[in-house]
């Protein structure tokens, strides 16, 4: 099987990993680290009750963008992402 | 648009102002920038910033320049700076390889001289960690099972099972209902076996094409409610592994899943998120 980035399943466990892993640094430089545990619940819970994958605009995005990685054989390129809101 | 609000720790010592921050940087991820020039990643980030590298000695911070804290209790807003921020950290690992990723709504303050200070002050830790993740990403599988199949076969391949429900046909009412506890009991510990037995199978298949290997908590709030079956979280693992080993941990995925009631969610390739140590001082 290849793995996903797309569905639903993904996006909410993806969801709670960026809210709660990744580096934490310890500086007084430092302003914020997001502690929002509880907006994360909620949030998990909105994203899994999405009926569809497009939903909003940033899911196609989303969709898109990893469906052309996966085309790409996967190799560290030089690429310019450009977002549109 | 931002929606400006205080946090916790901000509203107890200061006044209903915003909390605006100084010549902020809002930090995604760390590459490696020996890999390709800085100036490749040109991309915009969360709320509509524009991002770009900070490099100190071939190790780059990609970031924004941000004037606030990223809070707010808008659900749909939150949803949007987050796939925003991935987006970015995974344009950032197109262009230069597996990132040191951080939380969401990391923020130093203080400019580039600040963040060139913190670059130098952790640059060995960092340096070696990004070493250490080079053609390397995260793959986070979750074994689901849904037990009906099981449960059948089992009713007749287990001798307690099938004596009990001879037992029970004989009995009466109140005999029965004993009966049907002890059953039950049985059959969950059949079942607990079982799951053992596939986490069990399930590691030792991805193990010889991993690097690392840690096991994560089930018990997360999140539920799939587009399923119409009742399925159990067995076990979830996040692996790092080398991206040319990709297909061969899906095939070994592959073996499992060919157990009855078995589902195998199986994601990926993600920066190391699960994997990423603090940088502390």
């Amino acid at each position: 099987m290849e793995p996903t980035k797309d569905e639903t399943h993904a996006i909410v466990e993806f969801v709670d990993v960026l809210l709660r892993e990744g580096a934490v640094i310890q500086a007084d430089v430092i302003v914020t680290v997001a502690d929002i545990p509880l907006i994360g619940i909620s949030l998990r819970a909105a994203i899994a009750g999405m009926t569809t994958m497009t939903d909003y605009g940033m899911f196609e995005e989303w969709d898109a963008a990893h469906r052309q990685r996966q085309g790409e054989a996967f190799t560290t390129s030089s690429r310019a992402g450009q977002r549109e809101e | 648009m931002t929606d400006h609000r205080p946090s916790p720790e901000e509203e107890q010592t200061a006044t209903n102002e915003e909390r605006t921050i100084s010549d902020g940087r809002y930090l995604y991820c760390v590459v490696d920038t020996t890999s390709a020039e800085p100036a490749t990643l040109s991309t915009t980030g969360v709320d509509d910033n524009s991002v770009y590298v900070v490099e100190v000695n071939g190790v780059g911070a990609v970031v924004h320049d941000c004037e606030t804290v990223y809070e707010t209790e808008d659900l749909e807003q939150v949803k949007r700076w987050l796939l925003t921020h991935q987006q970015v950290v995974d344009a950032a690992g197109d262009a230069f390889g597996t990132p040191l990723p951080m939380r969401f709504d990391t923020v130093l303050e203080g400019g580039d001289a600040s963040l060139e200070r913190w670059l130098e002050g952790h640059y060995e830790g960092i340096r070696d960690e990004l070493a250490s993740f080079t053609g390397v990403w995260e793959y986070r599988t979750n074994l689901l099972w849904d037990s009906a199949p099981f449960e059948e076969t089992i009713a007749d391949q287990d001798d307690q099972l099938r004596e009990l429900r001879q037992r029970k046909q004989q009995s009466g009412a109140g005999k029965r209902f004993l009966l049907e506890k002890q059953y039950d009991q049985r059959l969950q510990e059949l079942k607990r076996e079982r799951q053992t037995e596939l986490a069990e199978q399930l590691e030792e298949a991805i193990t010889p094409v991993v690097n690392n290997l840690t096991e994560q908590d089930t018990n997360t709030p999140l539920h799939d409610e587009h399923s119409s079956v009742e399925k159990e979280q067995i076990v979830r693992f996040a692996v790092l592994a080398d991206e040319d080993d990709e297909t061969a941990l899906g095939d070994r995925l592959d073996t499992i899943v060919e157990h009855e009631g078995v589902e195998i969610r199986f994601t990926g390739p993600w920066p190391p998120y699960t994997f990423a140590p603090d940088i502390g001082e």
